[in-house]
């Protein structure tokens, strides 16, 4: 009898062992990595491949659609017609609210964050092209086109006060696009998953085996690479800005791409990384580079001034890693 | 008093703890940090690479070619000629979520798979 116990005691443990490992191998996580709005992508979903591929390939018509509109470098996209524009265009309704969103920052953040940083950006770009760092002239002219007071949107129609104003959405299309992406996936069939647009992560739903979602965050400076990890909750954008992965290359030195919209030149705030978490993506984007410019004082004192309901990271030219106050527990720093 | 013999029910209790142990020390409970595989993610297409097979992977885009390195489970850009150098001089990438960006390439690499505690490297 006592063996009969025995050999059914075994028999059960080894079932309470093999059953998680049979629920591990039910977890349908699928991916799909593409190329679009010039940065890598990657879409996580926890479902199956059929109902996954359906949502990949409507993700990418969501994407390829937003970056018709938007890009700067399309000549037919509502940016590059109003960039090319004399004076005044008739706008879709997405990007008006855009820009709508991107003037308000622009006010808002005192003008360290401006859509019309367009003229400067090109600048940049020419002098690269040419090995010619650009002059104090070129700059003042760049600079003297830069400003929300230049841009008038009345319903769906953008004016410049002149043509040489442009606008980039560079700064916060990224973040408005995933934004879409997740509004969305959360409607889809998809349990949950993750979306990735390299420097900007948001998350839906949730996984098979009710997790959180661990997003670290990259820290150039520090040895094992990582200046911590958050759990990032469903509705929730990360968005980063830093000064260490796109460059301008001008007779071999590197000037990093977040220019200072008032100076012209390549911001030099003491920081490294800017991290910002909210549940708007477009504001995540935008913010990220804001207090990226206005560097870690004024920034903390931004947050303090409660504008905008948003956490930050903060990585400094040294390596150092600090937070704003709702993300003191939240944030694990490692190191 | 105790029984010293050992009988058909230790063996088969014997023969079961090691099996537990087994599985203990086998997926999901023995977490890894490591990645398994490599994805290379350029503006025309996406490549998929075992991070424990080294090798070297040549790739053109946007002008730029880049040579990148598979070797002891990491992954790094060895060689670029574009402008900046920036993916050359980054740390080899080996644990999930990590990433490597070309931005003058529009080129990035990220490391998958694995089932290490972090879903995603941001920055």
């Amino acid at each position: 009898m006592k063996k009969v116990i025995l050999r059914t005691l075994c028999l059960v443990l080894c079932l309470i062992f093999l059953v998680p490992l049979t629920a591990c191998q039910r977890e349908e996580r699928q991916e799909k990595n593409f190329f679009l709005m010039d940065t890598p992508i990657t879409v996580t979903l926890y479902t199956d491949k059929k109902t996954a591929e359906r949502i990949f390939a409507d993700c990418r018509e969501i994407l390829h659609e937003l970056d018709a509109l938007w890009s700067r470098t399309k000549s037919d996209s509502d940016i590059g017609r109003f960039n090319a524009a004399e004076n005044s265009l008739e706008l879709d309704s997405r990007t008006a609210s855009l820009i709508l969103q991107a003037m308000d920052i622009t006010q808002k953040t005192g003008g360290v964050f401006d859509i019309t940083v367009a003229p400067i950006v090109n600048l940049w770009q020419v002098s690269e092209e040419r090995g010619i760092l650009p002059t104090t002239e070129e700059l003042k002219n760049a600079t003297n086109l830069v400003g929300a007071q230049k841009l008038t949107l009345s319903q769906n129609t953008l004016t410049k006060t002149e043509k040489d104003v442009q606008i980039d959405l560079g700064g916060i299309g990224k973040g408005a696009a995933i934004s879409a992406l997740i509004s969305y996936l959360e409607e889809s069939d998809a349990h949950g998953g993750l979306v990735s647009f390299g420097s900007n992560v948001a998350v839906f739903g949730s996984k098979p085996d009710q997790k959180p979602f661990r997003i670290a965050l990259k820290n150039p400076k520090a040895e094992d690479g990582y200046a911590g990890v958050l759990n990032l909750q469903a509705g929730q954008i990360l968005s980063v800005s830093g000064d260490y992965e796109r460059y301008y290359t001008i007779n071999g030195e590197k000037y990093h791409h977040i220019l200072d919209p008032k100076t012209g030149y390549p911001t030099q705030s003491g920081l490294c990384s800017v991290a910002v978490i909210c549940s708007d993506g477009a504001l995540a984007d935008a913010l990220s580079t804001a207090l990226f410019v206005m560097g870690e004082e004024k920034a903390h004192a931004f947050y303090e001034s409660k504008i905008y309901d948003f956490e930050a990271i903060f990585i400094d030219q040294s390596g150092n890693v600090t937070t704003t106050q709702g993300l003191a527990d939240a944030f694990e720093v490692q190191g | 008093m105790f029984r010293t013999k050992f009988g058909f029910g230790d063996l088969i209790a014997a023969v079961a703890v090691l099996f537990v142990a087994v599985l203990l020390l086998w997926h999901p409970w023995q977490k890894k940090d490591v990645g398994e595989t490599l994805v290379i993610v350029t503006p025309d297409e996406t490549m998929e690479y075992s991070l424990s097979e080294d090798r070297t992977i040549e790739i053109e885009s946007r002008g730029v070619h880049l040579c990148i390195e598979i070797a002891d489970g990491k992954a790094s850009v060895s060689k670029s000629d574009c402008p900046d150098g920036v993916c050359v001089a980054s740390a080899s990438i080996s644990r999930t979520g990590e990433t490597i960006l070309c931005a003058p390439a529009g080129v990035s690499l990220v490391v998958k798979g694995g089932d290490g505690d972090v879903d995603f490297v941001a920055g």
